[in-house]
Parts: structure tokens; sequence; C-alpha cells
């Protein structure tokens, strides 16, 4: 038995974190479904008997009559490979939700009710389903559960698993949280899940991960990629996995140092060499020592980056250049503020940004809008 | 700290050539072109070199090109410098690698570059506390400057303050500051303001978050639609599922049908073994003609003779009766027109009576006699009113008259004596108290008189009128008033009388003389009055005596003529006159002699006539009765013709009908069975072609088990809770139309719903995208925000430095200016004041007027200038005295005030050991410097033309 396995690709998110809006949050939401395609030509390619989504598919409050229609197409046309969704936090199952009031074809099996229920795979192989049903405080799955009858038995569901969950970030919360340990005792051989981003083999339970971009800096766990897992599921249980990247959005981390550069040129001719070939959303890092004579406002590195989807300019990394230890000896009104600003206890940022507007504004420039 | 030497390696057009310097006061005399701009840039450069860093600034990019040799290769300087402290250190700059040395001379040649770095190059002037980018405008004195300041007064005070906030370098605070306040009010502004961005963002940051709520909104509202149609669609997939059991119930009833017809028409098979049955037999004449003749037999009642009297027998009662009447309508009649008769001449003689009509009385006689008999009965009436007895009214008057003037003679003599005893009494009071007082021997006397005095008054008191002696005179006065209001009372009842006798009187005398008599006395009036009553009396008898006869005539009339009288009672006659003549005598006779009043003739006419009318039904009935009998008779004869002939047909014979009839029931009871039989078959062969129609057997056994077959498949739909119900309420096609009909309603709905909910999603609003255009209106709203912020803080400090930079230096200002200003000024300015906020200088002479330092004369100013200049470098080199560099300054001066300038500047340079280095072309400088300037301490030094110095 193969199946293909993906979760959390969360359809019709926005993409703040990006800092993409107007027409670069669309194109950005079209590559999601972009991606869904590339999920089921997979599913084809690989021929496989079944698809497991474990959740977060797409955002219950943003989620789209059109994207609803998108899915059904999706997975009619994905017929007659059986289609197993289990319902996460963030597309959970309701009355009004897009699982309850779209016309499934009969190839779609949606698990509706907040406790593992049983479809049957194949001879043999019995699949345990469950849905969060609201978006918040959704139990164990697993509390409690036995799995009943004869044969190989594994399970799809959005959970937190509880060892994993310190390694995670940030924003993510411990829904359905469940103990690995629990999955053998309930009977069941493996478990499919979704909800952690980040991808994880293990032996009882996988974490596809994202299968497109969500988020700055997510890279590779343990050399894992990203994405869609083709599953083998033997008859005694036992799992071999292949991963498969199906992301479209291209996500960089780019930096730029600007120590010693001390025109707009100097600049512009870097970050050149920095982007080149690179598309689709961005976040530029800019560090070093800024040049007190540079002019650099963010709006000139916009521009350079303006074939990016949406960029993100961090200049937390940013020195700035003056030479404080000649200027905070001197006896004048600009040595009085340099040290007048160093003894405020200022954040490094804030402290930058003062000292480098201060001694602009003594130099007679008009360059204030400090990157 | 000093120049020693500076040594051009290579630099501008100096190559290899080196200027030694004397740590006082040095001029550096030269013409144009003698190379005296680059030496001053030599220096610079040798003690600051210049920056080390990538790319080149403005001034590093205009620096280069003008001190760079022209061949564009070696660019090298150094300067040997001596420290306040004592050390010697040179500085080397490759200019064009940009690699310094800073060496002590005397040290083995110590290493200082990292002591004094600044932008990445050793930089000299950072032992003064200063850097390459400072060190010019705080050392050098330009021609420049000081033109400035002769030519704009408010330069002075611009330098000031430019040097203490940038030691000259840049911008002064105060234009920082408007700079930043320019800046924060054109690119960001206020809130308040908007035109300006903050504003504007926060609008717009406004803006798309009300876009997001109403996007949330009406996804919000899409799903209530959504949630609304799935309640149709559940609608109608209830009917549908309703309607779906409906028609399995409907199916299942009409596999019912189709299994029970089969049935039938398989029993109705098998009585036909042989196929269609023999045709029944056809009914004929014969059964018709017996069934006929038997139901008139039967038909027949039993016939039954007429009994009573004849018709014959009951007409001559009818005729004996009318003629007993007759004759007693006749006699009455006769008896009739004789009163009628009677009545006539009566009447004829009561009207004669009365040819004017009725009797009538006079009102006026009656009301006459009504007068009269009043008048007498008053008169007798009247009795003779009593003679009054005893005091008028005019002596009791009198008497009360009399009674009250004594009263009020009685108290007016009293009052007067009393008034007068108690004066007298008062006077004896008071000249006895006089005499006490006067002459206290006669004190005795006084009393006695006083004593007298008080006794008069003592009576005065108990003479007054007593309340009892009052009460008494009331009393007596009270009851003659009762006595006179009697009299006055008793006076008026007599006149009284006296006038109603008289008017009783006057009455009687003139009714007397109504009834037509003149009267001479009350007795003649009596007696009249009675006369005319009785004559009256008699006249009323006979009154009475005509209105009875009067009354006897109208009753005869009845409110006719006599005329009609007659002619009526003329009718009456001639109507007995016929009854008579038609009557037979015998009867008549006897009627006369019953004497029978007309009532009882009424009476027996009712009577007579409801026999009439029993005796005619009688009649009547006896005739009907007479005819069916003949009827009857008649249909018995024709039913046993009947009888017989059908007898005679069938071959049946009998010699009484009753026999006959029962042979002939017999026959037809056999007959209609056969034809019955006969009958049901073909009526069951029927039944069996109409069930099967143009079926076979086998189609209708095929029929059944297709809906059985169908029956199967809806119970297999519908499940087994949805047929139960269905069948409890047992439907019929009609109602699983109308069903149906609800649930094409219920889908149309849904239909429409689906549209409209279609259309409302078209046009809903992307959450996200209204969420990422929230976020970027956020972000430019945080960036104006901060900048705001960073722009505020920056204001603040930089406001709060300025101050205390200000309020710093302007004592040192103050302090160097007041050491020199005496000297410099020839004694005319001893005082000066710094303002600590705009550092503006004032100076004031022995009238202690203050004046504006840039205002002063122009010698005055220029020498104000150069130690404001001083004292700044100065305070902002610290500790290490700071080389002071001339550029032609004097230049603009005349003899005279340059003298003194350059008078001061070595005073200065003496006193303050500050190394002075002037560059000029003048030669009454270089003049001065010839007598003024000794060696070692100072140094005149003359440039060639050519710019090669060795």
């Amino acid at each position: 038995m193969r199946i293909l396995h993906f979760a959390d690709l969360h359809l019709d998110s926005a993409f703040v974190w990006s800092g993409a809006y107007g027409d670069a949050g669309g194109r950005r939401r079209q590559a999601l479904r972009g991606v869904l395609l590339g999920i089921a030509k997979l599913a084809r390619e690989q021929n496989v008997d079944a698809l497991f989504c474990g959740g977060d598919f797409y955002e219950h409050d943003r989620v789209t009559p059109d994207t609803a229609a998108f899915l059904q197409r999706t997975f009619a046309d994905l017929a007659p490979i059986p289609v197993f969704i289990a319902p996460g936090n963030h597309d959970y199952y309701s009355p009004v939700s897009v699982y309850a009031t779209c016309e499934w074809s009969d190839n779609v099996h949606i698990f509706r009710e907040n406790r593992l229920r049983a479809a049957p795979l194949a001879d043999g192989l019995t699949l345990w389903g469950a849905a969060h049903c609201a978006p918040a405080s959704t139990g164990d799955f697993l509390s409690g559960f036995r799995a009943e009858g004869s044969g190989t038995h594994i399970a799809l569901f959005h959970g937190a698993e509880r060892s994993w969950f310190s390694e995670q970030g940030g924003g993510k919360e411990p829904h359905a949280a469940f103990d690995a340990d629990s999955i053998r005792p309930a009977g069941l051989s493996h478990a499919f899940l979704g909800h952690y981003h980040r991808p994880k083999d293990a032996e009882t339970h996988t974490y596809p991960g994202n299968p497109d971009p969500l988020q700055f800096g997510e890279d590779q766990t343990n050399g894992l990629l990203r994405g869609a897992v083709i599953a083998t599921i033997n008859s005694d249980g036992s799992v071999q996995r292949e991963r498969h990247s199906v992301a479209v959005t291209q996500v960089h981390d780019l930096t730029l140092d600007v120590t010693s550069l001390a025109s707009q040129q100097d600049v512009r001719d870097k970050l050149t060499g920095v982007v080149k070939g690179f598309t689709g959303v961005a976040r530029l890092t800019v560090s070093g020592d800024l040049e007190p004579s540079l002019d650099l406002p963010e709006a000139v590195l916009r521009d350079l980056l303006r074939d990016f989807d949406a960029v993100r300019i961090d200049t937390g990394g940013l020195r700035q250049g003056y030479d404080l230890d000649a200027i905070r000896q001197e006896q004048t009104v600009k040595g009085e503020f340099v040290r007048d600003v160093e003894a405020a206890h200022l954040s490094t940022e804030e402290e930058r940004r003062i000292l480098i507007t201060g001694l602009r504004a003594l130099d007679g420039r008009d360059d204030l809008d400090v990157i | 700290m000093y120049f020693n030497k500076i040594g051009a390696l290579a630099f501008g057009p100096l190559q290899g050539a080196t200027l030694e310097l004397a740590p006082g006061m040095n001029v550096i005399y030269g013409p144009n072109e003698a190379g005296k701009s680059s030496w001053h840039a030599a220096l610079y450069a040798g003690l600051c070199g210049i920056r080390r860093a990538q790319g080149n600034s403005k001034d590093v990019r205009d620096f280069t090109e003008r001190h760079k040799p022209w061949d564009g290769g070696h660019w090298e300087v150094n300067a040997v410098i001596t420290l306040a402290d004592g050390r010697s250190v040179e500085l080397g700059h490759n200019l064009v690698n940009r690699y310094s040395s800073v060496r002590d001379t005397n040290l083995a040649g110590r290493d200082y570059a990292n002591e004094i770095m600044f932008e990445g190059a050793p930089d000299g002037s950072r032992w003064l506390g200063l850097n390459r980018r400072t060190f010019l405008s705080t050392a050098c004195v330009r021609q420049a400057d000081i033109l400035g300041i002769l030519e704009s007064p408010a330069m002075l005070q611009n330098d000031m303050q430019r040097a203490a906030a940038t030691a000259g370098a840049d911008s002064t605070a105060a234009a920082a500051l408007q700079r930043l306040d320019n800046y924060r009010r054109e690119v960001v502004g206020t809130s308040r303001a908007p035109t300006k961005p903050l504003r504007q963002s926060a609008d717009e940051e406004r803006r798309t978050r009300s876009a997001l709520e109403y996007a949330r909104a009406k996804r919000a509202q899409y799903l209530e639609r959504r949630e609304q149609i799935d309640q149709l669609e559940r609608e109608a997939q209830d009917f549908q599922n309703e309607a779906a059991a409906m028609q399995a119930v409907i199916v299942e009833t009409d596999a019912q049908k189709a299994q029970e017809r089969f049935w039938r028409i398989k029993e109705l098979d098998s009585r036909f073994p042989e196929g269609t049955p023999h045709p029944s037999p056809e009914r004929d004449q014969r059964a018709s003609q017996v069934e006929a003749a038997l139901r008139v037999w039967g038909s027949l009642s039993e016939l039954v003779e007429p009994s009573g009297p004849s018709v014959e027998e009951i007409t001559r009662l009818i005729e004996n009766s009318e003629r007993q009447l007759a004759a007693k309508h006749a006699a009455v009649a006769e008896r009739e027109a004789d009163e009628a008769k009677r009545r006539s001449l009566r009447t004829t003689e009561l009207s004669s009576l009365f040819p004017d009509g009725p009797p009538r009385t006079s009102t006026a006689e009656e009301q006459l006699a009504e007068q009269a008999r009043a008048a007498l009965r008053s008169f007798e009436a009247l009795s003779p009113p009593p003679e009054l007895a005893g005091e008028s009214a005019e002596a009791i008057e009198a008497e009360l008259a009399e009674f009250d003037a004594r009263v009020r003679a009685t108290r007016s003599t009293g009052a007067g004596r009393r008034l007068l005893l108690l004066i007298l009494s008062g006077i004896a009071v008071t000249v006895g108290v006089a005499v006490a007082l006067t002459w206290p021997d006669l004190l005795i006397v006084g009393a006695g008189i006083i004593a007298i005095g008080a006794i008069g008054i003592v009576s005065h008191h108990a003479a007054r009128p007593r309340a009892q002696d009052q009460l008494v005179l009331d009393t007596s006065r009270r009851t003659i008033e009762q006595r006179l209001n009697a009299r006055i009372e008793q006076e008026h009842r007599y006149q009284d009388d006296l006038r109603q006798r008289d008017a009783v009187l006057a009455r009687l005398f003139e009714v007397a003389e109504e009834c037509g008599q003149s009267v001479p006395d009350q007795q003649s009036a009596i007696r009249i009055l009675n006369d005319w009553l009785q004559a009256r009396s008699a006249r009323l008898r006979e009154y009475e005596r005509l209105s009875s006869l009067w009354d006897e005539l109208q009753g005869l009339l009845g409110g006719r003529l006599p005329s009609d009288i007659e002619t009526a009672a003329r009718h009456v006659e001639e109507e007995a006159t016929r009854l008579i003549a038609s009557a037979d005598e015998n009867l008549l006779a006897a009627a006369r002699a019953e004497n029978v009043a007309r009532e009882q003739l009424s009476r027996l006419e009712e009577r007579a006539g409801k026999q009439r009318i029993e005796r005619e039904l009688q009649r009547a009935e006896r005739s009907s009765a007479d005819k069916r009998f003949q009827e009857d008779s008649d249909k018995v004869d024709a039913a046993r013709d009947g009888l017989r002939a059908a007898g005679e047909a069938i071959d049946a014979h009998a010699d009484d009908y009753d026999d006959l009839a029962t042979a002939l029931s017999d026959w037809l009871q056999r007959r209609t069975q056969s034809i019955a039989e006969a009958q049901e078959l073909t009526e069951l062969w029927d039944e069996r072609q109409q069930l099967l129609g143009k079926q076979s057997l086998e189609d209708a056994e095929n029929e059944v088990e297709r809906l059985q077959q169908e029956v199967q498949l809806h119970r297999l739909q519908v499940g087994v809770d949805a047929l139960t119900k269905a069948s409890a309420q047992q439907p019929t096609l009609d109602d699983l139309n109308a069903l149906k009909e609800k649930q094409s309603q219920a889908k149309s709905n849904q239909d429409e719903a689906h549209g409209e909910l279609a259309e409302f999603a078209r046009t809903m609003p992307s959450v996200p995208d209204a969420e990422e255009a929230l976020a970027n209106t956020e972000r430019i709203r945080e960036h104006l925000a901060n900048l705001d912020s960073t722009l505020e803080r920056t204001i603040g400090f930089l406001e709060s430095a300025q101050e205390r930079v200000h309020r710093d230096v302007a004592p040192i200002l103050r302090r160097t200016v007041l050491e020199w200003l005496p000297h410099v000024t020839g004694g005319r300015y001893i005082d000066c004041r710094v303002n600590p906020e705009s550092l503006a200088v004032d100076l004031a002479g022995g009238d202690k007027r203050w004046h504006n330092a840039a205002l002063l004369s122009r010698g005055t100013a220029e020498q104000v200038y150069l130690l404001l200049r001083l004292a700044l470098a100065q305070h902002l080199t610290r500790e290490e005295p700071c080389p002071l560099i001339l550029d032609d300054a004097v230049a603009a001066c005349d003899a005279r005030r340059k003298q003194a300038v350059l008078d001061t500047l070595l005073a200065i340079s003496e006193s303050e050991s500050v190394q002075v280095i002037l560059f000029t072309h003048e030669e009454d400088v270089r003049g001065w410097a010839r007598n003024r300037l000794a060696h070692p301490d100072h140094l005149l030094k003359e440039l060639d033309q050519a710019p090669t110095v060795t």
C-alpha cells in the first residue's frame, strides 16, 4: 500500500509575514494552489493508492468559495484515488466549513468527528482518522483509544507530539497534544500527522512539514525535505518513506553588508549581485557599518528589490559608521549630544537611529529618515 | 602642541620641501603663487592625514584634486610636532596608498597610530581633542572669516554657535534643530495635520482596518447564507426522502393490487378449463307472457262490493234539507219586512218634531246661573264683624314715648353729678399732696385733704349706673312694645273683614242686574236671583225630554236619512215577498209557527251547510267506490284471461285460476334459474377478460414479479422507518404529486439561494487581501511613528546638549575676552558678557553701556573675533594648546588695525604658549615681523617666488 501524505498547506492564508500586499499576496495564494496541483500530479505519477491530508489544508477564516470549488475539482480529477482528510485546528470541521458544504466526489473521505473513526483502506489495513471540530481545545485523540479489529491499523490526524513541541519555536500551540509513546499501545502501527511545520520521520509517526514556505527561515530539519511524503505501508505496519519537495514559492534570506559602501551606486552594485537569479519572497538583512556620508533610505533598497513579490527588510544588524570615539571627546554640542544619547541606555537600534539622525542634522544633511 | 616642521615630500607643487617652524609666532611670507596655500594644506595633511575608507567623500575628492601632484605619482607629507608633555612625534602620510605612520622621535620610534585613529587613519589633531574634520575650522582663521564678520555682524554669533556645535566643521546646533524640526513637520507631520504623512498613514490604516472588518463581516454573512442554504437543502432532501418513501408505499400498494389481480385471474381461469363459456339462453316470448300474466295476477287486490245508502238516497236527503231552510228564510224575511215598515213610520213621526235640528241650551245662561248661585252662597256665608275693644294703638304709642323721656331725664342728671364729684375729689387729692410736700408741718392737714379726695373718688365709683337697673328698664319697655304690636295687628284684621263684606254685596247686586231687572235693595236682589234660578230649572227639564226623543230618532236613523230608511223598508218587503213566493207553503206555515229569529236562522243555515257538505262527500265516496268496484271486476277478468292464454302457451291447464297461476310460476322459476346460471358464467368470463386486458396470463405474472422487485428496491433506498411512517399515512398518487410539487419548490428555492450566494461570493472581498493591506499600512504608520519618535528624541537630546555646551562655553569666552579686551581696545572696553543661549557677545566701557561686539568698529570687532576664536580653540582643545593658523587673516585691515591685531597675536602667543602661524603676502606684515619677531621663539619665513623650499 503506497500513500501520499501531506499537511499544513494553509490555502488562502495571509502573507503578512512576508510583507506582501496587493497583487503580491494574491500571487502567493495562487502559488499555494499550485502546490496542491503538484501534490495531485505527484500522486498520479507515483501511482499511490491513497492521498492523506493531515489537516490545516486551508484557513477557515479566510477560505473563499472559489478555493472550495478548486478543491472539489482537484480531488474529483484525482478519482479513483481515494482522498482522506483529517481537518485540523485551522480548517476545523463545522456545519459551515468547506468540508461540510462542498459536494465532494465519491473518492473523498473526510473525517468529521473529534474521535478516531475507522475507514477501510485495503484488506487487512484500516485507517483511523479524526477531525478538529473547533479552532482550539481539541484533546488527545489517542487518549483512551484502542484500535479494534484484526489486521494493521494506522492513523491520520492533526496533533502536536509533546516531546517535540519545544523545538517548534514561537507561535505554535499544542493542539490535540499526544505522546508518541501512546501510538503503539493504541494498537496503531503508524500515525500520519499534521500541525508541526518542521518535518519529522519518526519510527511511529510522520510529520511531512508544510509543503510551501509559510515563514522566513524555514529550512530542512535533520536533512528532511518539507512537503509530500510517499509512504509504503507494509502488512506488518512498518513504513518506508520518500520525501518530495512540491514547493512553488521561493523564500530567500538575503544579507547585504554595507560596510565601506560609500554611495548608493555601491549599494546598488553589491545588492544586484546578492539578489541575482532570485524571485519570490525575500528577507533582506542589512548589516555592517553604515558610512556616515551614505544616504540609504529604505525606499532605495525596496526599489532595488522590486522584482520580488514581497520583501521584508531587517536592519537589526546595521551599525552606524561614525567615529564615535572621536566625536565623543569633542567639547562641542555634537560631542555632548553623542555622550547624552549613549548615556540614555536606549535600545541599540534606537540609539543608532538617534545618533545618525542627530549627527546628520549637525552635518547639515537632510536625509534624516535613517534606515 | 606646536609644529616643529612640515615635510612636503610630494605635495602639490612642493617636492622634497621642508618648512621649519618656531613654537611661538610664525609669519610665513610669500607673494602670490609662492606656495602658501600648499604649505597650509601640507600643514593640515601632515597633522591629520586623510581618511582611509572605501570610496571617497567629496571633501577627500576635492582635497586630492587640489593637492595631489600633477604627475599623479608619489604624494606624501610628514610633520614633526611637539606635544605639551614634551613628546616629539613625527607623522608621515603616504596619501596615495593612505598609509600613515606616527612615531615618537625620542622613544625609539614608538608608534602612536592606534592612539589617534579617526575614520580609519591616524589623525594628529586627536591629541587636541579635534579630528581632521574639525581641526581646520577650529585652528584656522581665514581672511574670509574676518571679512565675513565685518560684512555681516550676525556671522560672529553664528561662528560662535557653529564652533560650539561642531567645532566649526558643520552646521550650528540651532540650524540642525531647525532642520530636524522642518523634516519632522514635512516628512512626518502631526496626527492633526490632514495633509501630512503621519495623519494620512493613520487615516489609511483606519481605512484598511475598516476594510478588513468589512471583509470579515461579509465573510460571516456568507457563512450565514451558506447555513441557510444548508437548511434549504435539508428541507429539499426531507421532501425528497418523504416522496421516495411515499413512492415506495404506492409501488408496494400497486404490487399488492397486481398480485391480487393475478390471483383473481388465475382463480377465474380455473373455472373455464375449456376456454370461452357457451352463450347463455335467450329470453323468449312465452317467458315474458307467463311473467306478465303472473305479475298481473299477483297484483290483483281483493274484490269487495260497496255498502250503505246509494247515491240517489243521499241526493234526496240533501234536497229536503234545502227546502226546509228556504221556508224558514221566507218566514224570517216576512217578519223583518214588517219591522222595517214600522221603523220607517216612527222615523217620519220623530223627524217632524225637530225641523230645526236637535234641542239646544244657552252657555251664557248656564254661566249666569253659576254666578247667581255663587253670589247667593257668598251672601249666605257672610257674618257681621265683631267691634274692637281696649286701648287704641295711638294711646299705646304715646305711653311708650313718655316712658323713654323719663328714662333719658334720669340718666342725664346722675352723670353730671358724678362728674362734678370726680373733679372735686381730684382737686382735693392734688391740694392735699401739695400741702404735705410744701409744708411738712401741715402734713396731717394734707393727709386729711387727700383722704377727702379719695372718698370722693370712691363715691364716684359707687354712684355709677348698675346693670340690674338697666335690665328692669329694658323689660318694661319691651312689654309696652308688645302691646303696641298686638293692637296694630288686631286693627288690620278688622279692616280686612269690612272690605270683604262690601265686595260680596256688590257682587250680589251686579249678578241680579245681569238677570235683567233693576235692583232696589238687598232683599230684592236675593228674590230676583232665586226666581231666575227656578225658571231656569223648568227650561232644563223640557230640554231633557226633547233630547230623549232626538236620541230615539238618531237611533232609528243610524246615520242615514229618513228617506233611506223608507227605501230600505221597501226593499226588505220585496225580498220577503220573493222568498215567500218560492217557499213550500206547508213548510212556510210550519216555519211561521216556529217563529224562528234571524239569529236562529243563521245557526240553522250553518248547520245545514255542514250537513250538506258531509252528504255530498258521502255521495262522492259512494260514487267512487261504485266505480272502483267495476274496474277491479274488469281487471280480474283480464287477469284470468291472461292466465288462461299463458297456460295455453306453455301447455298448462287447471280448473282453478290459483292452481293455474302456481303452475305458471313453477315453470317460470325453472326457466329463470337456467338463464341465471348461464349469465354468471358469462360475467366471470368477462371479469377475467377485463382483468387481463391486453395482457396474457404470463404478462400479468411478470408484472407482479417486476413490481415486487421494484418494491424491494424502494425498500432498500428508503429504509424501514421512513417506509413505516409513510405507510401509516396511506398516501395516494395525489399526495405524492403534491409532495413532489413541494420538493420541486424547495429545490427551486435552493437553486435560487445558490445563485444569490454565488453572486454574493463574487463580490465578497478577500479577507487575506484586507489583512495584508492592513499590515502594510500598519508598517508604514509604524515606520512614521518610529521616525517621529526618533526625530523627537533627537531634537530633545540636541536641545539639551546645545543648552549645556552654550552654558559651559559662555563663561570661557567671557573670561578670555575680558583678559585681553582692555589691552586690545586701549582701555575703551573693559567688560564683556556672553549670552549662554545664543552666544551673543556684548561689550561695555567705563560707562557700563552694553554694545553688540559685532557692531563695534571694524578694528575692535576683528580683535574681539580673534580673541573669541582663541578662546574657543582653547576650550575645544582642552589640555593641549591648539596652534592658531591664520591665512591672510589681516589682509583686509588697515595699517593701524593690522598692527594692533599682529601685536595681539604676538602677545597671545607669548602669554598663552600658543603657536601662531600666519600666512601672508603683505609687505607691511613682513615688516612688522622683521621688527617684532625674534628667533628662536618666533620666526619670519619668507617664501621664494618658486614653490620650492629646502
